[in-house]
């Protein structure tokens, strides 16, 4: 039977131009991958529909062990600080394959 | 009437469809990336057009109308800048943020302004076409210069001092920079400028269904669309208030004039040609500053700024802007 480890997911929902700068901090920050999905909605910063280039929203997904969580935390609160769209929340889960998670992208 | 011919154009009467397709709800949509379809073709087949014109023309006029179109992209931003400031309803950086916007260009408006230039049958040179990708870049430049300054002011008045971040992964200045002159529609327009220039005239006259014929059918579409994301922003109108929405029809007027002195007296171009250098000056971009805009100035409101170029601005000068600078150029030239 495959065993569970617990890790943390980490939902980052904002503007599509903010895109490159994100996955340059990830890098940073010894992330092991990322998932991006084009979103739309409704929220504090407008209704994105996302019809022209610089409106669509994206939600990135992060899964990482919890002890990379607090210092990828404190480089996003920066980039909400310097005033950034960044909808963030933090959830546990668990996976059936922790080293996937713990090997830095190139 | 002049003004009203300008209104009988179909890509101008697709514009209005599609403002009203919005206003009365209807559940029309158009793919999520036709817009960005339509710009590409756009901006390709008016730059081969163009490229190929200016194979044939004169370089002394090309450097010359170069050189205006940077003096007109630098100097817009800083007027509108400083009059936004006077008025004190916009924060420093709100005013930085929008007044980029108004030294950049529209292209979809340049080509509704060539439309009705076509179907008027009025001649124009194709000088306006560099002008058109050269200015889309200065004014992103003025804004951050803008936006730092205004920073730096801010932080001076709170008495704090700006902390360099650990996280500014965009490169800083050199990196916007980079963005802000390898924009993708100004890859698009320069590179079939140059593909227009250099290509055998067979190879171009092998184009023609593509660059000409499909041309205004395209054109239509594009406006169609844009006509639906206006309105859609025409409904933030009460967000931007009475004062900054008049911005959004002034300053058109003051580039337009500008323009058009700059076209006709300067460089000394037909009416049709100093028409659309007055539609140069007076169009604000939402295309290419909103997003740099956005990356570089998060501090700004978009609403602002999107409102006044794609819901104020761009339907004022296809509407009524157009016409009015060529009569204006036309009461220039005397005629």
């Amino acid at each position: 039977m495959a065993n569970l480890y617990p890790h943390k997911l980490v939902n980052i929902i904002t503007m599509d131009i903010l895109q490159d700068k994100l996955k340059e901090m990830f890098r940073r920050h010894g992330v092991s991958g990322y998932t991006i999905l084009r979103v739309s909605g409704e929220g504090g910063s407008g209704e994105s529909l996302g019809t022209l280039d610089f409106e669509a929203s994206i939600m990135i997904k992060v899964i990482l062990p919890e002890e990379k969580l607090q210092r990828l935390l404190d480089g996003l609160q920066r980039q909400v600080n310097k005033g950034y769209h960044l909808t963030i929340f933090v959830s546990d889960v668990e996976v059936i394959t922790p080293a996937k998670f713990s090997t830095p992208l190139e | 009437m002049s003004s009203l011919s300008n209104l009988l154009i179909p890509a101008v009467l697709f514009f209005a469809l599609g403002v009203i397709s919005r206003l009365i709800k209807s559940d029309l949509k158009f793919p999520p990336d036709l817009a960005k379809v339509l710009s590409i073709y756009l901006l390709m087949a008016i730059g081969l057009h163009g490229g190929y014109e200016l194979s044939k023309a004169d370089l002394g006029t090309a450097i010359n109308s170069i050189m205006w179109a940077l003096i007109l992209g630098f100097s817009l931003p800083i007027i509108g800048y400083f009059s936004l400031v006077v008025t004190r309803k916009v924060s420093p950086l709100d005013a930085a943020a929008i007044s980029a916007h108004y030294g950049s260009v529209s292209a979809g408006t340049f080509l509704t302004a060539i439309a009705f230039l076509d179907n008027s049958g009025i001649e124009y040179e194709s000088y306006p076409l560099i002008m058109l990708a050269v200015m889309e870049s200065p004014a992103i430049i003025v804004g951050l210069l803008l936006a730092a300054m205004a920073r730096k002011q801010l932080a001076k008045a709170d008495g704090k001092t700006l902390v360099k971040d650990e996280d500014d992964d965009t490169g800083g200045f050199k990196g916007l920079m980079h963005e802000a002159f390898t924009n993708g529609s100004v890859v698009v327009l320069i590179g079939s400028m140059v593909i227009g220039a250099i290509s055998m005239p067979s190879g171009i006259e092998s184009l023609k269904p593509f660059i000409d014929e499909i041309f205004m059918g395209v054109l239509c579409l594009f406006l169609f669309e844009m006509g639906m994301e206006a309105a859609r922003r025409i409904k933030e109108f009460k967000k931007v208030g009475v004062p900054l929405a008049l911005f959004g029809v002034l300053m058109p007027l003051v580039g337009g004039v500008v323009g058009s002195l700059v076209g006709y007296n300067v460089l000394g171009f037909s009416v049709g040609g100093a028409t659309l250098v007055a539609v140069l000056g007076a169009s604000a971009s939402y295309i290419a500053v909103p997003p740099a805009m956005r990356l570089a100035v998060p501090e700004a409101n978009p609403s602002f700024y999107l409102t006044l170029s794609l819901g104020i601005t761009f339907p004022f000068n296809v509407l009524i802007g157009i016409p009015l600078y060529y009569w204006f150029v036309q009461y220039l030239a005397g005629v």
